[in-house]
């Protein structure tokens, strides 16, 4: 049973591509066979993340038009077994694609993967829907702020419109210290006003600017961003995890977690 | 065409285009007309006849030479037809690319290209035939996303950034920085290669040989390179050539220029 899962958010620049990453390296560590989908044609960014930028031969564009085979495009991740990556064209644009033709390519990638992450343009225009044609559910990044949730609402929307029911929250970019003074909203502000469920907190922390640049994810290294990453795979294989307690001394989260493992 | 029959002159020679909609026979009187009302403007010089337009049998083209001959004082010396000359062009430009007239291999190429890139295809056939020592001059940056395709060889004056794609029938010279995805020698000639300023791209393609970068070394804080290789030589203009089938870097200098990869990659006589 193969689950296709989009990330997606809206606005720009609060972390799907950094999420798909992580949560693609996330999920081939726990044994997953998962491919991770570029719908960004013309802003391709996924694969440096992953570091792999300089093995691209074909794009999502070539299998498409049929040019090449599926197999043929992807690349093979430089550490993790079981992770590809399918990459998204630069020198075309949305308009190459079209929702059909997702949705076909999709339910090729069914046949040889557990999981299909695709990584979504920010926008709501044609690359959006193009990365939700052939979607199960969804995975709904933000940051706790104002502009980006309010996006993220509107995306919901949008999904529920187009069948897409089962859309889960990564509150991405938590400023512990900014929130604990209260000059930042909290997960459970930013769940209130979406009202949809969370599966997970990622903090804010330097290292994922490091590990971006460096083309190296981490999820499952041991860092407390890592771990909030490989959290977020289990939940999404169905483990009830419990929340991380990202604020060791108070134990606030602790008490955030409490209340969502309630749910 | 708006007139059924036009005549255009060049150096040494007479052009004639002919409707390819209208009966022949009723084309005839046409151009009799034609080159009895410029008679006078055609002298009595000896010339050359290309007819255009549409196919003309020899009985066609004996008529056509006796109506011009018996209107006007002219001499016609040669006669080429429009599918003759066509044909002897795209042959002739062929050789000059060290390309076989009709070869199946550049046809394959063109194919294989079509199916991955159609629009870079596109753009080499639509490119005038240009053999690998004649070059077209293309300025300014080609940031990502951007990409350019020649038939010949391409002299590139500015960067080419990564994401973008250069393709070129012949060699690849960028007076800038190279750190894009390049193809030299797109169909299929081998002794093409790539020059820049500062060659560091993602991808070079010569022919069907393929060098990617080595991957970024998250450990030591290097710049990437395509090649292992001294920072000292970074700031040099190098060249990318294939070599036993692999592409190796070189130094673009005085011994790269004197080597006989260099002279052969422009030396057109030795393939035909």
């Amino acid at each position: 049973m193969s689950e296709v899962i989009v990330v997606t958010s809206g606005k720009g620049g609060v972390g799907k591509t950094t999420t798909t990453a992580n949560l693609g390296t996330g999920l081939a560590k726990l044994d997953k066979k998962v491919v991770l989908v570029d719908t960004d044609i013309g802003l391709r960014n996924l694969d440096v993340v992953l570091g792999l930028e300089n093995r691209i031969v074909y794009t999502i564009v070539d299998v498409i038009e049929g040019a090449c085979r599926p197999a043929q495009a992807m690349i093979k991740d430089k550490k993790c077994d079981g992770l590809y990556l399918l990459p998204a064209a630069q020198t075309r644009d949305k308009s190459a694609v079209n929702p059909d033709q997702m949705r076909a390519l999709v339910e090729e990638l069914r046949k040889d993967f557990d999981y299909i992450i695709l990584d979504c343009p920010a926008g709501i225009e044609q690359g959006f829907m193009n990365a939700i044609a052939g979607a199960d559910r969804s995975l709904i990044v933000t940051t706790p702020e104002v502009s980006a949730v309010r996006d993220a609402d509107r995306i919901i929307g949008l999904l529920e419109a187009n069948n897409i029911r089962d859309n889960k929250l990564i509150v991405n970019r938590l400023n512990i210290d900014m929130m604990k003074h209260g000059n930042m909203m909290s997960a459970d502000d930013v769940v209130e006003v979406l009202s949809i469920d969370l599966i997970g907190v990622v903090p804010y922390d330097e290292k994922i600017v490091i590990a971006t640049n460096t083309g190296t994810p981490l999820a499952g290294d041991g860092t407390i961003v890592g771990n909030a990453y490989m959290n977020i795979c289990r939940r999404i294989m169905g483990e009830d995890v419990p929340y991380e307690n990202l604020d060791e001394k108070k134990g606030f989260f602790a008490k955030l977690g409490a209340l969502f493992s309630a749910n | 065409m708006s007139q059924p029959v036009a005549i255009k002159g060049v150096k040494s020679g007479i052009v004639l285009k002919l409707d390819s909609r209208m009966d022949f026979n009723e084309l005839l009187p046409l151009i009799k007309e034609k080159f009895s009302a410029s008679a006078s403007f055609f002298g009595s010089a000896g010339m050359a006849l290309s007819i255009e337009g549409r196919p003309v049998s020899e009985a066609e083209t004996t008529r056509i030479i006796e109506i011009i001959e018996s209107n006007t004082s002219m001499k016609i010396g040669a006669v080429f037809t429009n599918d003759e000359l066509l044909e002897k062009k795209f042959s002739d430009a062929l050789k000059h690319n060290g390309i076989s007239p009709k070869d199946p291999e550049a046809e394959r190429r063109l194919g294989k290209l079509e199916r991955e890139n159609a629009a870079l295809a596109e753009a080499l056939k639509q490119n005038a035939v240009a053999d690998s020592a004649s070059a077209e001059i293309y300025i300014g940056t080609l940031r990502s996303g951007s990409s350019f395709a020649c038939r010949g060889s391409l002299l590139l004056l500015g960067d080419v950034k990564q994401g973008a794609e250069v393709v070129a029938g012949g060699s690849i010279f960028v007076l800038g920085n190279l750190l894009g995805n390049v193809t030299a020698g797109a169909m299929g000639d081998d002794k093409a290669f790539v020059m820049a300023l500062h060659l560091d791209p993602l991808q070079v393609r010569i022919s069907d040989a393929l060098a990617i970068s080595e991957d970024k070394d998250s450990t030591q804080k290097r710049k990437r390179s395509i090649f292992n290789r001294p920072e000292s030589d970074k700031n040099t203009p190098e060249v990318a050539v294939i070599s036993d089938g692999h592409i190796v870097i070189k130094k673009f200098d005085r011994t790269f220029l004197n080597s006989t990869e260099f002279l052969k990659a422009f030396d057109n006589r030795e393939d035909v």
